[in-house]
């Protein structure tokens, strides 16, 4: 099979850019259904359809997200090493057809959760068809190799170009200065281990899921949610750690100061690949089941991957920029700010990794609050900013600093979370469509979120019609 | 004829199923934080107790007996006599109702176990006053009907419902009690957290916990082992790709491992698709 040359990469990041600017404001219109759902403002509506959207919304951002970030580090590898075009055209296909299916599965109510905990697929209650978790099922297979292939292929074009050690930065753990690898090549090496670890993780956990729907026999639901977190937890952790692999990458070229590897890089990262894996036990805190020593290692892991992320990446990205020149635009504004997202979420879902503060969390509004915060505030922006680099590169275009809009991005982003956190504090639950009268206050809350909601949208507007709309438009090349 | 025998087996048959099933004892899933109804004891003494405003305040334990049995009642009550004997003690409050489910048992015919217990302090003994009786079985789940072994027997489950602020929150099978698990129920009735084990399914494969209702210990299982596996494979998956493709690969060496190192003094030529 031959190999890619890097023109024929480009039509990849392009297909994937297009789909998130698509797919991101579609998906993004189900958790506003959501919060308008909450805000008692959809009474005619059955509640049903909000846990399906809850479904969906949460699977299909998150999937997004993950597969657009990858793609878009993909491409920026694609500098260093040669990809198969086939295979990454596969697993987009794949990608494809189980998005599809998820889309029908929403259609009929499904709503387990997007955590889709053992055995609530098999819990319709009468709301959704008995085939249902048939498809579902397929669905997941289906992504999941969809993704181990990716995951793959990606080791695989990088093994053939780096040495396995080189690939870790274990020479400059050694002290040598050569080769000279650039960071993108660590973080995805990084990235595709944890990733195909916790790949196989979710096949063994399908594998359960499939036992209980061949055989009606139950399987230990607290293994399967600890296959469930093991992948899950990992996997949206991969998809902030493969924006940063773009932010190595690109950010340097708004800040014209290299971002080499250095030993602290080195050792963080691998740090990273240790505790990542472990660190998914912080969300089985409420299953006393479990052996005391993994909720030790789950709150020390979570502590544990906060210190590389902080020393390396957020400290990294802020002397990029501390008393420099640097070429604020919409791509670099949207990386800067990103990555401070991430910090910031970060920093939340800390807090609610310690157990102590998990007994008062636990399951009420501060959960979606420090994710929606790494995410929406987070990798969100990243992505944006990465493929409005990508696109304005392609076309010779020059972005424009775009403040205002950004503004309006974070203002909202920010805004739309903190109703998520206040929810939180005040002991309001998550996943409840209608709020009992003791947390009322909930539904005064997602009114408030909607009107930040409205700030965001404005600013997603105006970045599709300066970015977005130039990845629709016929390329240069044929015109 | 055949078919008389038919029609005589057929109802025989009903008769049994319908037995069967009026001998469902109480499901603790589906009982869990049901609300008991307003009810009444009228106790051996001539006190009426009223058990809802009673389990607001303390913790109540309740089972149900009838005065003639001469089955599981009264090992039953020695069980649980014995494993509530820390509760005369005990400075926390907390009561233990035995009440009657038959019908035509009076307080009075419940004297002799009023005698019997009567070191039991904590101890409430009488009959439901009607008609409060029939809906309290019913909430329960308390299926009882008249056994084959005398007219005026009844066949009947051997079950204590712990009930905490007007709620069930632990229902116990079998007459044979312990003071372990009363006592966590008990506490759990106060709003304590009580971790609860599900029973070993022989069904279920590779669980993490398994629990031993014999000993009451908990002992990992394979699916921790299986928990593992993905470290395992995972690990080995990419060992593979990373040695094959070394193994294909002429292009290692010490210096050219960059192909294309980004020409940060162009900011175009950071980017591969630009150089298409």
């Amino acid at each position: 099979m031959a190999s890619t040359s890097i023109s024929s990469l480009p039509l990849f990041a392009r297909l994937w850019s297009a789909l998130f600017v698509i797919l991101f404001p579609v998906l993004g219109l189900l958790g506003v259904f959501m919060r308008l759902f909450q805000s008692e403002m959809l009474p005619d509506i059955e509640p049903s359809w909000f846990y399906a959207a809850m479904t969906l919304h949460g699977l299909g951002l998150v999937g997004l997200v993950y597969a657009t970030s990858f793609a878009l580090l993909i491409t920026r590898l694609s500098q260093y090493v040669a990809f198969r075009p086939s295979m990454l055209y596969v697993s987009t296909g794949l990608t494809g057809i189980g998005v599809i299916l998820l889309v029908v599965l929403f259609l009929v109510r499904f709503g387990p959760g997007w955590y889709f905990l053992y055995p609530l697929p098999f819990k319709s209650a009468g709301v959704w068809p008995e085939w249902a978790p048939h498809v579902f099922l397929v669905a997941l297979t289906v992504l999941g190799v969809a993704w181990l292939l990716w995951k793959l292929e990606t080791l695989r074009a990088m093994a053939k170009s780096f040495k396995f050690s080189t690939m870790l930065g274990w020479h400059v753990l050694a002290g040598k200065a050569e080769p000279s690898v650039p960071p993108a090549v660590l973080v995805a090496t990084i990235c595709c281990i944890a990733g195909i670890i916790a790949l196989s993780a979710a096949v063994v956990m399908l594998v359960f899921f499939y036992y209980t729907l061949l055989t009606g026999n139950a399987a230990d639901a607290l293994l399967v949610k600890n296959l469930t977190f093991f992948f899950g937890h990992v996997l949206i952790n991969l998809a902030m750690y493969q924006g940063i692999g773009v932010l190595y990458d690109v950010f340097p070229t708004y800040t014209r100061h290299q971002w080499p590897m250095t030993k602290p890089m080195a050792i963080a990262w691998n740090l990273v690949l240790l505790l990542v894996l472990f660190a998914y036990f912080h969300h089985l805190y409420m299953d006393f089941a479990q052996p005391v020593a993994v909720q030790i290692i789950g709150q020390a892991a979570s502590y544990g991957t906060a210190i590389p992320a902080a020393v390396v990446t957020i400290l990294g990205t802020l002397a990029h920029v501390y008393r420099r020149r640097v070429e604020w635009n919409w791509s670099s504004l949207l990386l800067f700010f990103g990555t401070m997202g991430w910090a910031v979420g970060g920093t939340a879902a800390v807090i609610d990794s310690t157990v102590a503060a998990n007994f008062r969390f636990h399951n009420t509004l501060w959960v979606p609050a420090h994710f929606h915060t790494y995410l929406l505030a987070g990798i969100v922006l990243i992505i944006l900013g990465g493929i409005a680099h990508f696109v304005s590169r392609a076309r010779e275009y020059t972005l424009r600093p775009a403040r205002l809009p950004i503004s309006l991005l974070l203002i909202g982003a920010y805004g739309f979370v903190t109703m998520f956190y206040i929810g939180g504090l005040t002991s309001v639950p998550r996943r409840y469509a209608i709020y009992p009268i003791e947390v009322a206050h909930g539904s005064t809350l997602a009114q408030v979120a909607l009107v930040f909601v409205a700030l965001i949208m404005v600013g997603v507007a105006v970045y599709l019609w300066d970015v977005g709309r130039l990845l629709f438009l016929p390329s240069k090349r044929s015109s | 004829m055949g078919r008389w025998a038919t029609a005589v087996f057929a109802f025989q048959a009903l008769v049994i199923a319908q037995a069967a099933n009026s001998l469902i004892p109480p499901s603790e899933s589906s009982l869990l934080y049901e609300r008991i109804p307003p009810c009444r004891i009228s106790t051996v003494q001539g006190d009426t107790i009223f058990v809802e405003r009673l389990s607001a305040q303390q913790p109540v334990v309740l089972t149900f007996v009838f005065a003639r049995c001469v089955g599981a009642c009264s090992p039953m009550l020695a069980s649980l006599a014995a494993a509530t004997e820390w509760l005369e003690e005990s400075s926390s409050p907390a009561s233990v109702i035995v009440a009657s489910f038959d019908s035509s048992d009076t307080p009075s015919s419940l004297s002799w176990m009023a005698d019997a217990y009567r070191d039991r302090r904590r101890w409430i003994i009488g009959t439901v006053v009607e008609p409060e009786r029939r809906s309290l079985l019913r909430t329960l789940q308390f299926n009882y009907m008249l056994s084959t072994s005398g007219p005026t027997l009844f066949d009947h489950p051997s079950v204590v419902y712990v009930i905490g602020q007007g709620k069930v929150v632990r229902v116990i099978l079998g007459y044979v009690l312990t003071q372990k698990a009363l006592k966590a129920a008990i506490e759990q009735a106060r709003g304590e957290l009580i971790p609860a084990y599900p029973l070993p399914d022989p069904r279920i494969p590779f669980r993490c916990v398994e629990y031993d209702p014999q000993s009451q210990t908990v002992e990992y299982g394979w699916g921790i082992v299986v928990l593992g596996s993905p470290l395992v494979i995972g690990s080995l998956i990419c060992f593979i790709v990373v040695l094959l493709s070394s193994m294909h690969s002429s292009t290692h060496s010490e210096t050219s491992y960059v192909r294309r190192p980004p020409d940060l003094s162009n900011p175009h030529a950071c980017s591969g698709e630009s150089q298409s």
